[in-house]
């Protein structure tokens, strides 16, 4: 039997302790329950065995307890004897709800700005655990791995995503070498999500999906609900295609009947078979994805090692750890390298599949928690400090209690149980708050996040809850609870009513944590500052295109098309056509891979150079030769594209300049030829001229890239970029029409293309967080100049008496408002040196996040010191006045 | 001398330690009372009793040593005192001399 289920309830043991009498007597009583415990955990299991020790134990303790303190005349347990402290707990929670309810103002102030703070954390943390910490929803999701293609020469050891940048995709031939080779995976599988056309039904509809081979399914061990998932014998060149659907799609398309198994769909204009479907809540590789499809024969056959277009999941051995993994992985592509010269330099790389599904979206989200973090502490400085100030009001009621003999540790508990109802109610709010707000938010973020569906307020939530809002309740309560039960009893029962309150030890207290709400509003507000210059500097990035009056066309040809590349063209010829006969439209282009607005990819590319062949991966995009003057790119060498470059005449290219940087740095582009090494394309392209670079996401320089004439490289996936002459949103409806009088079967996407960009993950990510960091940074400042204000409104009114002798003595206004005013400059001062100094450590964290711009940025540092003295002026200026505004006469009256 | 009879609880706890000798710990008198009076207590109640018969001066006790069982809890080992044995005796006698002669509403006591 194990220790745990030995054990009593740990909780309850303590509780019965605390309730019955202290000494031997008591002891025995809770070595009884722990031995019939023992007993009766013998012939049952741990979960029943606990809920008698609970029975068991409870109504002892109510025998203890119930016999409540006999409380008469202050209804105060003065004493703190053993067997009366749960019937103290009691007492002190009655009297602090009672007290909480009689000032409502300060409570309601205080319940919200704690649960605002407890709730912004759980929302956060209910994301953080959905997304970074919950185990991926596979069978033993530990031995899942993502395995790339990697640049051999850059070292493992810096970890599996230190560099994403350095992973690349992976030929069909290579997958299927690792698979073969390695001595470390259970199974393996390769996948590649595109988008689908199914046809079949009423209307055609574009679907997100994912090509994949049989290991997939066997790598993550999750069963289908009907049917079964791919098998090996689909994965041959040449099998029939099969399809596993999602269960939102059976459901959707399919009406969730079972009989669809075994029929035919047309995906991209194939016959697929439908073989199964799988569980509701399934999710390869990401959320969205509705059907996991056969590669097709053409993708099947492809034999070329240089550049792929394949991820890879894999299951490792039972027991293998990574590093070792690594290491024989190392050693299989050592062997693959020495029997295919184009593998040479091509190493492997393993790494976590978790860590590779959250990598994007881990330090923003780490960052999120950080900020509402550090706005949950500020709030509770500030609480604090209201606390203080009305323990320090209540100096005489715990003078006199302490002088009938109470004792110090029964008032620490009575303050602290006051602090901690304040906090639980705050944590209560919290919890609606994050109930309420983790839906909206999640959904708020640009770009979706990756695993926004395990995102769910829970029972861990409520727990993070609960004990961020016990944990709250001590923070803010245990300095005002220690100082005022130190409280010299003679002094206070000496003090006239009016006394000074607190003195300088509270006023320390005090200072002390309006300094760190200042030091944290501080850190907040640079790193908001870092933010704003770095978004700014990002959208200020020329992408070396226009983007002004641009409506896009995303349209996807089906299969019916993409037997000839004849049938390709003279649809794109026609469309344009009529696109370009619709009032309002200047110019009509076409591109395969517009940039900023849809992926990129780089397929095995042979460049011609004086010193011999090149291959490498190299970005392509097929388009028009309209397409340079629609998008602003402007010509710097040779000549662009030309309407007379045609099927049948000398197949050209124009590059870019990044690419002649690249392989023709000392030379002559014009008159190089470069060559796409799919199996059917033997054919070179020559280069004819040079245009200038462009940007596919702003914060990545440009990349090396050709563009091959639509004419005579036609791709079945074109974005239509149609120049209007004014607003381009009018003319989207008739775009549309034109795109169905050439087939109305095809479906398409019109978007503008400003909108486009800035709602693409690259810009709006950043402006997505710049926006919450500056709005936390904003309640944080609001938060601290409340503080700093409430500080020095409570100094003034301490100091009505001394003022009025000052004025009494010739102290002028202004001598006055310069003396208040001051002390709200020292506190800033003080703030701002704390807050410096941590923030130059603390903001390294968020370097990865910014463009451009160091985390020390000296004027953005600058920028926001003045700020926050600023703002400590104005808060400190309404106390000063007030202590101008003091009548001497009025305030000595008392003496 | 004014005789504070025990209760009846009391009573039945006081009997069961005496039936008990040297086995008088709480858990046993619960067993006991079960056994031969089929009375199920709450432990509280029991407790509370032994308590209140501590303070009359009918029960005393002293510690057995810790085992592991009680994760290292001491063990109380009640004995009635001389005080409680008389206290019971009073109490049956009274309750004898109320039950002389009713032996024809009540019947003969079953052994």
């Amino acid at each position: 039997m194990n220790r745990r289920k030995n054990m009593p309830p740990r909780l309850g043991e303590w509780l019965l302790r605390r309730s019955v009498p202290p000494g031997i007597a008591g002891r025995s009583i809770v070595g009884d329950a722990r031995e019939e415990y023992l007993e009766y955990v013998r012939s049952n299991s741990l979960i029943p065995a606990r809920l008698w020790y609970w029975l068991y134990i409870l109504p002892i303790i109510a025998r203890y307890v119930g016999r409540a303190p006999r409380v008469t005349t202050h209804r105060a347990p003065l004493s703190s004897g053993r067997g009366l402290r749960l019937g103290a707990l009691v007492y002190d929670l009655r009297l602090a709800v009672r007290l909480l309810l009689k000032r409502p103002g300060f409570t309601v102030a205080a319940v919200a700005t704690l649960g605002l703070g407890i709730g912004a954390n759980t929302t956060i943390f209910s994301m953080v655990y959905g997304v970074l910490l919950k185990p991926l929803p596979y069978a033993e999701p530990d031995r899942l791995v993502g395995v790339f293609r990697a640049d051999s020469t850059v070292p493992s050891s810096l970890g599996p995503t230190a560099n994403l940048a350095n992973l690349f995709a992976v030929p069909v031939p290579t997958f299927w070498d690792w698979s073969e080779l390695s001595p470390v995976f259970d199974h393996a599988g390769a996948y590649a999500p595109s988008g689908f056309t199914l046809t079949g039904g009423d209307r055609p509809e574009r679907v997100f999906g994912t090509a994949a081979t049989s290991g997939v399914f066997a790598a993550l061990g999750i069963p289908p609900l009907l049917g079964r998932p791919i098998l090996p014998e689909d994965d041959a060149i040449g099998a029939p295609g099969k399809v596993v659907l999602s269960h939102g799609l059976w459901q959707r398309r399919f009406g969730g009947e079972a009989t669809i198994l075994g029929q035919d769909v047309m995906l991209n204009g194939m016959a697929y078979t439908i073989v199964g479907v799988m569980p509701r809540g399934f999710q390869f590789p990401g959320a969205g994805v509705q059907l996991w499809a056969t590669l097709d024969n053409g993708r099947k056959a492809s034999t070329g090692r240089k550049g792929g277009f394949l991820q890879v999941v894999a299951r490792l051995e039972l027991g293998i750890a990574l590093e070792q993994a690594q290491r024989e992985m190392d050693l299989v592509a050592l062997r693959i390298g020495e029997a295919h010269p184009d593998e040479r330099g091509r190493g492997v790389r393993l790494a976590p599949l978790k860590e590779l599904t959250v990598a994007a979206t881990q330090p923003r989200l780490l960052l999120l928690l950080g900020a509402v973090g550090l706005v949950l502490l500020i709030a509770c400085a500030n609480i604090a400090n209201l606390l203080l100030v009305r323990a320090a009001e209540r100096r005489r009621e715990l003078g006199v209690r302490q002088a009938l003999g109470a004792g110090r540790s029964r008032l620490v508990a009575q303050l602290l149980t006051e602090s901690t109802v304040l906090s639980l109610m705050g944590g209560a709010v919290g919890y609606l708050f994050a109930l309420a707000t983790v839906g909206p938010f999640t959904a708020m973020i640009p770009g979706g996040l990756a695993r926004a569906g395990e995102i769910g307020v829970d029972l861990r939530a409520l727990a993070f809850a609960g004990i961020l809002a016990v944990s709250t309740g001590l923070l803010i309560g245990v300095l005002p609870a220690l100082r005022s039960a130190r409280i010299p009893i003679a002094d206070v029962l000496q003090e006239s009513s009016r006394g000074s309150f607190g003195g300088r030890r509270q006023s320390r207290t005090q200072t002390a944590l309006v300094v760190s709400e200042i030091a944290l509003a501080f850190i907040l507000l640079t790193g908001a500052g870092l933010f704003i210059k770095s978004f700014v500097r990002l959208t200020a990035v020329d992408p070396g295109f226009v983007t002004k009056d641009i409506l896009t066309m995303g349209v996807v040809l089906s299969g019916e098309y993409r037997s000839s590349g004849d049938a390709v063209h003279g649809f794109f010829a026609e469309l344009t056509e009529r696109l370009e006969a619709v009032p309002g439209v200047q110019v009509v282009a076409g591109a395969s891979q517009p940039p900023l607005v849809g992926g990129w990819s780089a397929p095995p590319t042979s460049v011609e150079t004086a010193s011999g062949i090149i291959a490498d991966a190299i970005h392509s995009s097929s388009v028009t030769p309209s397409y340079f003057a629609v998008m602003g790119i402007p010509l710097i060498a040779g000549r662009a594209l030309a309407s007379s470059d045609r099927d049948g005449t000398v197949p050209v290219a124009v590059v870019n300049q990044a690419m002649v940087r690249r392989y023709w740095p000392n030379e002559d582009p014009l008159g190089h030829r470069v060559r796409l090494d799919y199996p059917d394309n033997p054919g070179w392209f020559t280069v004819v001229g040079v245009v200038g670079d462009i940007r596919y996401r702003l914060q990545s320089p440009p990349f090396p890239e050709f563009y091959l004439p639509q004419a005579q490289w036609p791709e079945w996936y074109q974005t239509m970029l149609l120049k209007t002459a004014a607003d381009p949103a009018v003319v989207a409806a008739a775009a549309r029409e034109a795109l169905w009088a050439v087939d109305p079967n095809v479906p398409t996407r019109v978007n503008v293309l400003d909108d486009q960009i800035s709602r693409s993950r690259s810009v709006a990510a950043p402006r997505f967080s710049t926006l919450l960091l500056v709005c936390l940074a904003g309640v944080a400042a609001l938060l601290a100049v409340v503080g700093v204000y409430g500080v020095l409104a409570y100094t003034v009114a301490q100091r009505v008496h001394e003022i009025g002798i000052r004025m009494a003595l010739g102290a002028g206004k202004q001598n006055l408002l310069r003396h208040v005013m001051r002390r709200g400059v020292l506190l800033a001062g003080m703030g701002l040196a704390v807050g410096l100094v941590i923030s130059l450590v603390a903001v390294r964290v968020v370097e990865s996040l910014l463009f451009e711009i160091s985390p020390t940025d000296p004027p953005t540092l600058a920028l926001v010191a003045l700020l926050v003295t600023a703002a400590a002026l104005a808060a400190s200026y309404m106390p000063a006045r007030r202590a101008t505004k003091v009548d001497p006469v009025e305030a000595l009256r008392g003496e | 001398m004014k005789t504070d009879f025990p209760g009846e609880f009391e009573q039945m706890v006081l009997l069961a330690v005496l039936q008990l000798g040297d086995d008088g710990f709480a858990l046993s008198v619960v067993r006991e009372l079960d056994r031969r009076a089929g009375r199920r207590v709450s432990r509280g109640a029991l407790y509370k009793t032994l308590e209140r018969l501590e303070e009359k001066g009918f029960v005393e006790w002293e510690v057995e040593g810790a085992t592991p069982d009680r994760g290292g809890h001491p063990r109380r080992r009640f004995t009635v005192t001389r005080q409680g044995v008389a206290a019971l005796q009073a109490s049956r006698d009274a309750l004898f001399r109320l039950w002389d002669g009713l032996d024809g509403v009540l019947g003969k006591p079953r052994p």
